[in-house]
């Protein structure tokens, strides 16, 4: 059997997990550092509603850039993101089925779940989960999220967070990210560094050397009162947008050594206020609506014990 | 009725829980069930806990079905209030019997100590399991020292990790009252790769036996065991000793149900990199044991631990290469990248770590330890210069790229770059060492350079964070300031420095700048340093008592403190200390009811007026001056040994002269002897501690 393309490894997980009803969402249309920064997981994860999506996200960690010499660093890579909430029984088994769709036999390789509890200071979240080894090598972060935004997450989503990257040069079989097989035509091999180098290069350049602090320092701060701006006009989605560049023009400073370290726990805690209001605006906003896709007897607990805690 | 018992089984099948926490919670959900069953009184046998990544159960043979009946008997009025003159019954025979749902005719008469008197009996029935096993199944589930517990799906439920199921058998019985949201069964499950489907169990002896056939050594030490075993054949076949170290057999013991031992190779041209590097890169990183040869070398091989019996364990050792290869290029990578630059030069980047907001950077903190270490060296009359080299480089590895990917490189790496840049080998141990004793009970600095550092840079940290107002509470310790008060006593007692602490700490404070420091801070910082020693000594079998004797002194030089309660540990154990100590208490007592005017007089020879306080004075000063030369040479258990020969004049002393006498001049002139016993006694030690222990 022929192993995967960069392309046919996401291919099959869409479809996998269109097939087990998942949403299948486009990346979002922003600079974010994970897939847990996209609106369907962060904001989704909060209140009562049921939600299923499954999405490619694009991700950026300008401190990661290594000008293209790295064959495992990259300041800009792929995630793929599931999330199912409430978490089914069988979401590990459904996993452990996922692996085998593009490829990774269980009755040959060992896989294991070791204990890995996240927390993202920024966004005020945090869940219980494990880092999945595949004969030693972490291939993805599975988490049950217990708190976002400063909520407390009641029902649980569950979510599963693949390194693309990862995983296809295990099945490819190649020690440089820049080699793997993004597709094949008929006449040539479209590789990852064909596709990505030149970009890897260029934005090491800019997120190290280029990037105008002082601006971005104002920037921040304007995307900050913006934010603020916004949830007191009661519209959630466009201020945890504003949230999310805050983010990333912070991480774009720490990348340029422009924060220092105590001033670097000063700035996270700033995201951290902003993304906490935003999120009690954006449960407050769907409680308005009724919270149209929740389960009705979930619905009916949330009110009664909701504020558990 | 005869006792029937029956084997109980009791298991709760989970996600992969966190791996340190498998066996803890194995034996505590064994232990809590025991603990139920014992306080209901129904008796049990053998009882075994099991444990790995997706089961925690509970084994345990024989248990009584039902707890035998109990008699219980009241005593009530003696037999002789019971009736009055009539005959009849009394109204306290009635009224006891009542208050016992009883009546009078029912009661029983019963002979005691104090006479006759009326009893109510009556028999309380055992408990059954049938009855109480959900109860106690609950309540050993929350008494589980569960550190997080998490939520999931849309349950209010919570435990480590989501539960999927239980089997609860009591002999053949199954019960089904829930348990963490799943209804317990006789079913259970074992390996899910080897062995899918569900497993009856129509017993619980069949358990363990079942699972195995399934795939899973349930019980974690056999399991841990097989690990051992197979890790030392696999060496074997290569030639080579494995390192196993305890704690990452745990944890691989608590990462996997059916273990399978397999050996891999690294490219020998990493070998040129530190040791330590290596190891730590598979230990921590990849859970890999490493291997050595006959001369104690590290070898390029690993023994990795997996959790299936592979169709092809070849691709399993391969991606493991795969995996550990970048891993040690990366260390190859900061290694070199660091030795590019001298230590000294790394020195300048600890300005950009802070080490506490208000006593500044990391650079800060080593101009400090600069300041103590040179102190230290010249009170011991070590190498000043080189303790002060020492202090300087003693925190530059934390910027470099090695320790910031391997945090458990500090110090190794220190030491590595330190003798790259010829600087002179002691200084590079002193360096590595002053992190010594790594952890409780590990080994001490071996180099008096790295004592001093080592010194040095503990009470900086105890001074600086007590100064900025962060004392430990409880369990919050985020300086680890325990540690190192724990650490600093136990280099100066068991390598046997005389070294003031109280001197130290004064120091170290002149070290911060003026009105950085909370007032206070020194008399704060030498209470929390001592209060560890009681600890120390517990862990050391020597009773607080022992310790109070001496600490009531105030002195601050911990080899001094433990050299007198190693005598006095020593003096306890002789037949003489009991009534000394009682002696002691006494005049301990005394003295303290005497108002300071009483006893300001010098001690009067001319107003004895018996026998008994001459000899004491005698006997005092000739005590006094063996002592002399005895405390100087810190001889304490033979200046004891003098203090002793006060024992028969004390005891004479008190049983014959009144202290308290009516005349207030000879009152004073005996509380002043009896003062300038007890001052004699304190230089040794405060006897009267171990009176009534």
């Amino acid at each position: 059997m022929t192993p995967l393309s960069f392309q046919e490894l996401i291919q099959n997980l869409q479809a996998f997990w269109a097939n087990k009803g998942c949403v299948i969402l486009q990346p979002l249309d922003m600079e974010v550092g994970a897939g847990t920064f996209h609106p369907a997981t962060f904001l989704r994860a909060i209140g009562p509603e049921s939600w299923s999506a499954a999405y490619v996200q694009p991700s950026r960690r300008p401190t990661d850039g290594r000008y293209g010499k790295n064959p495992n660093r990259l300041q800009h890579y792929y995630q793929f993101q599931v999330v199912i909430k409430p978490s089914p029984d069988n979401f590990k088994s459904l996993y452990l089925d996922s692996l085998k769709s593009i490829g990774i036999d269980t009755s040959i390789h060992d896989i294991r779940f070791v204990e890995d509890n996240w927390e993202s200071p920024t966004l005020g979240a945090w869940g219980l989960g494990w880092e999945v080894w595949v004969n030693g090598m972490e291939v993805s972060q599975f988490t049950y999220f217990q708190q976002a935004g400063g909520l407390e997450c009641f029902p649980v989503t569950g979510e599963i967070t693949y390194g693309l990257e990862r995983i296809a040069m295990y099945l490819q079989g190649v020690d440089s990210v820049y080699d793997l097989s993004w597709t094949k035509n008929a006449n040539r091999k479209i590789s990852y560094g064909d596709v990505f180098m030149q970009n890897e290069i260029e934005m090491s350049v800019y997120n190290f050397e280029e990037a105008n602090t002082s601006q971005i320092f104002e920037y921040f701060d304007f995307l900050e009162e913006e934010a603020a701006r916004l949830v007191s006009r009661h519209l959630p989605l466009p201020a945890y947008e504003m949230v999310m560049k805050a983010s990333h023009a912070f991480n774009l400073l720490d990348a340029r050594h422009a924060i220092s370290v105590t001033e670097r726990q000063r700035f996270i805690l700033r995201v951290r206020t902003l993304a906490k209001i935003v999120a009690q605006e954006y449960y407050d906003s769907r409680a308005k609506l009724g919270f149209p896709l929740a389960e009705p007897e979930l619905l009916k607990s949330n009110f009664d014990e909701g504020s558990e805690k | 009725m005869s006792a029937v018992s029956k084997p109980l089984l009791i298991e709760i099948g989970t996600e992969e829980l966190p791996t340190n926490s498998v066996s803890v919670l194995g034996k505590a959900l064994l232990e809590g069930v025991c603990d139920g069953l014992k306080i209901r009184n129904l008796s049990f046998g053998k009882a075994h806990w099991y444990a790995s990544p997706r089961r925690l159960a509970a084994l345990i043979h024989d248990v009584e079905q039902v707890a035998p009946e109990k008699m219980t008997e009241i005593l009530g009025p003696p037999v002789a209030a019971a009736r009055d003159q009539n005959g009849k019954w009394s109204k306290a025979a009635i009224g006891f019997a009542k208050k016992h749902g009883s009546s009078p005719e029912n009661l029983t008469e019963k002979d005691t100590e104090k006479g006759l008197r009326l009893a109510f009996c009556s028999t309380i029935q055992g408990v059954s399991i049938e009855d109480s096993l959900t109860n106690i199944i609950t309540e050993s589930i929350d008494a589980l020292p569960i550190e997080k517990k998490m939520r999931w799906g849309a349950k209010r439920i919570s435990f480590a990790r989501p539960v999927h199921w239980a089997v609860v058998m009591y002999g053949s019985t199954v019960f089904h009252e829930p348990i963490l949201g799943v209804t317990p069964g006789n079913i259970t499950f074992g390996h899910p790769v080897h062995s899918p489907d569900p497993i009856l169990l129509s017993n619980p002896e069949e358990y363990e036996e079942l699972l195995e056939a399934a795939r899973v050594i349930a019980d974690f030490e056999k399991r841990k065991n097989s690990i051992h075993i197979q890790i030392q054949a696999a060496a074997k076949d290569m030639n080579a000793t494995a390192v196993v170290d305890e704690e990452l057999l745990c944890e691989v013991t608590g990462l996997c149900e059916w273990p399978v031992a397999l050996s891999g190779s690294f490219s020998s041209e990493f070998l040129s990199l530190p040791g330590e590097a290596l190891i730590l890169a598979m230990k921590t990183h990849q859970k890999y044991f490493h291997l050595l040869n006959s001369e104690g070398e590290l070898l390029p091989h690993f023994i990795t631990i997996c959790n299936i019996e592979s169709k092809n364990p070849e691709e399993v050792i391969r991606g493991n290469e795969r995996v550990i290869h970048p891993r040690l290029s990366d260390a190859a990578f900061f290694f070199d990248s660091d030795m590019n630059s001298s230590l000294e030069s790394k020195t300048s980047s600890l300005n950009q770590i802070i080490f506490q907001q208000r006593l500044g950077t990391l650079l800060h903190k080593v101009n400090r330890i600069d300041r103590n270490a040179r102190r230290i060296a010249k009170i011991l009359g070590a190498s000043e210069s080189e303790a002060s080299q020492s202090a300087l480089l003693c925190k530059s590895d934390l910027a470099s790229q090695m320790v910031l990917e391997f945090p458990d490189m500090q110090g190794i790496a220190g030491r590595h770059n330190a003798l790259n840049d010829g600087v002179s080998s002691s200084v590079a141990l002193a360096i590595e060492q002053h992190y010594w004793p790594i952890y409780a009970g590990s080994k001490l600095p071996e180099t008096e350079i790295g004592v001093c550092v080592a010194i040095a840079d503990r009470i900086d940290t105890l001074v600086g964070i007590f100064g900025a107002g962060m004392h430990p509470t409880g369990s919050k310790d985020p300086f680890a300031l325990r540690r190192a008060s724990l650490s600093i006593l136990r280099i100066l007692i068991e390598k046997a420095y005389f070294l003031d602490l109280r001197e130290l700490v004064d120091f170290a404070i002149e070290g911060f700048s003026d009105d950085l420091l909370d007032s206070g801070t020194s008399t704060a910082v030498l209470k929390y340093i001592i209060d560890r020693l009681p600890t120390y000594y517990d862990e050391n079998n020597i009773s607080v008592e022992i310790f109070r004797s001496v600490s009531a002194l105030g002195i601050y030089c911990p080899f001094d403190i433990d050299l007198r309660v190693k005598a006095v540990a020593h003096f306890s154990t002789l037949p003489i200390s009991e009534s000394l100590a009682v002696a002691n208490k006494r005049v301990t007592n005394i003295l303290s009811k005497v108002d300071e005017s009483d006893s300001l007089i010098e001690i009067n020879e001319d107003l004895f007026s018996t026998e008994f306080e001459v000899r004491l004075a005698a006997d005092l000063k000739l005590v006094k001056e063996a002592c002399l030369d005895l405390i100087l040479k810190k001889d304490y258990g033979a200046a004891l040994e003098q203090l002793s020969m006060l024992d028969g004049p004390l005891a004479d002393f008190f049983e014959n002269v009144m202290v308290n006498s009516e005349d207030s001049t000879l009152r004073a002139n005996r509380i002043s002897l009896l003062k300038s016993v007890h001052e004699q006694f304190l230089k040794v030690a405060d006897i009267s501690q171990l009176a009534g222990k």
